[in-house]
């Protein structure tokens, strides 16, 4: 095309170059409208592609797949109630967050090999244990969840 | 250590983001443009600071930034086709009066921008009147107009 031949004046051009420029812009733009369709979906966090459940009955955790450093990440996590209750949560989780509140309030909480400890009051029925957290080191973080004998291993993506 | 890092992958981020989306958007700004370079500048400011409102991580960025940035127009000065990939290069438009309509789809400039800009620079009303117009790096369009005077001038003359 006679458009794409070269000008040498007043400036030199070189059409070959801006073609690919052009391309490369053009890429882009798909780039950018798929991150903004999966964005949507979930991908980055929020979003379908984001919910996360772990387990069945008797201990299911629900949570995050996809968080992103220091915003507020929630678990939920569901266990059988009756005697006092204790939910043990392996140490990746106390180093890479900074934990803002646990609802209901742990009667006591410590430290093993395994990780945090915490022990709930007894309660009638299936108990709710919501967590929030901030993560806030980048990465995959995989955190170990057991009660009761039970455990659920969870992995996130942490975004930076 | 990752205020540095940080303040590198922003920069070079930005740079991907406003060069993918073409000169046009530098260029012709408008008042909603210049919105969106505020919202584009509060989003990014949040990120980079994060939780650290230090003065030491305010100064650790801008300094950084302005490194990278002095850094760049080194290595732009030295290699003129690094130049090239990082601000682009001007192109002719509009020849002898004629508009290099494919050009112009591509670059997403219309003739009425072109005209504006003959308007405004040089008082031209028609494309004819202009020898070349160049969609320069930066996004501007410049006017040379055809060397002789339009026939009506010619006649009062």
């Amino acid at each position: 095309m006679q458009e794409l031949q070269n000008r040498h004046h007043p400036i030199p051009e070189d059409m070959k170059f801006q073609a690919l420029s052009w391309q490369i812009e053009r890429g882009g733009w798909i780039v950018f409208g798929l991150i903004v369709v999966l964005a949507l979906g979930g991908l980055f966090g929020h979003g379908a592609a984001s919910n996360a459940v772990s387990g069945t009955a008797p201990l299911t955790v629900q949570y995050e797949r996809f968080q992103r450093v220091t915003k507020q990440a929630r678990f939920v996590v569901r266990f059988e109630g009756g005697r006092e209750r204790q939910l043990t949560i392996s140490e990746p989780f106390q180093l890479n967050y900074n934990v803002s509140s646990i609802e209901p309030r742990p009667i006591g909480s410590s430290s093993s090999p395994d990780g945090l400890n915490l022990t709930f009051a007894a309660a009638d029925g299936p108990l709710t244990v919501v967590i929030w957290a901030h993560p806030h080191k980048f990465g995959v973080t995989k955190i170990n969840i057991g009660s009761a004998g039970e455990t659920r291993r969870l992995w996130s993506l942490v975004y930076p | 250590m990752d205020s540095v890092i940080k303040a590198a992958v922003v920069y070079f981020v930005l740079w991907a983001i406003i060069r993918i989306s073409g000169r046009r958007t530098l260029g012709e700004m408008t008042a909603f443009d210049f919105v969106l370079f505020l919202i584009i500048g509060g989003a990014t400011q949040r990120g980079l600071t994060g939780e650290d409102y230090s003065l030491t991580n305010a100064f650790l960025l801008i300094i950084t930034f302005v490194a990278i940035d002095i850094l760049m127009s080194l290595i732009e000065r030295g290699a003129p086709h690094v130049r090239r990939v990082l601000e682009g290069e001007p192109m002719i438009m509009v020849e002898n009066g004629k508009p290099l309509r494919h050009r112009m789809h591509r670059a997403r400039i219309a003739e009425d921008d072109v005209l504006e800009a003959a308007r405004r620079m040089h008082g031209l009303e028609r494309l004819d009147q202009i020898k070349f117009a160049i969609l320069e790096a930066n996004g501007h369009i410049t006017i040379i107009p055809a060397a002789k005077p339009p026939r009506s001038r010619k006649r009062a003359a």
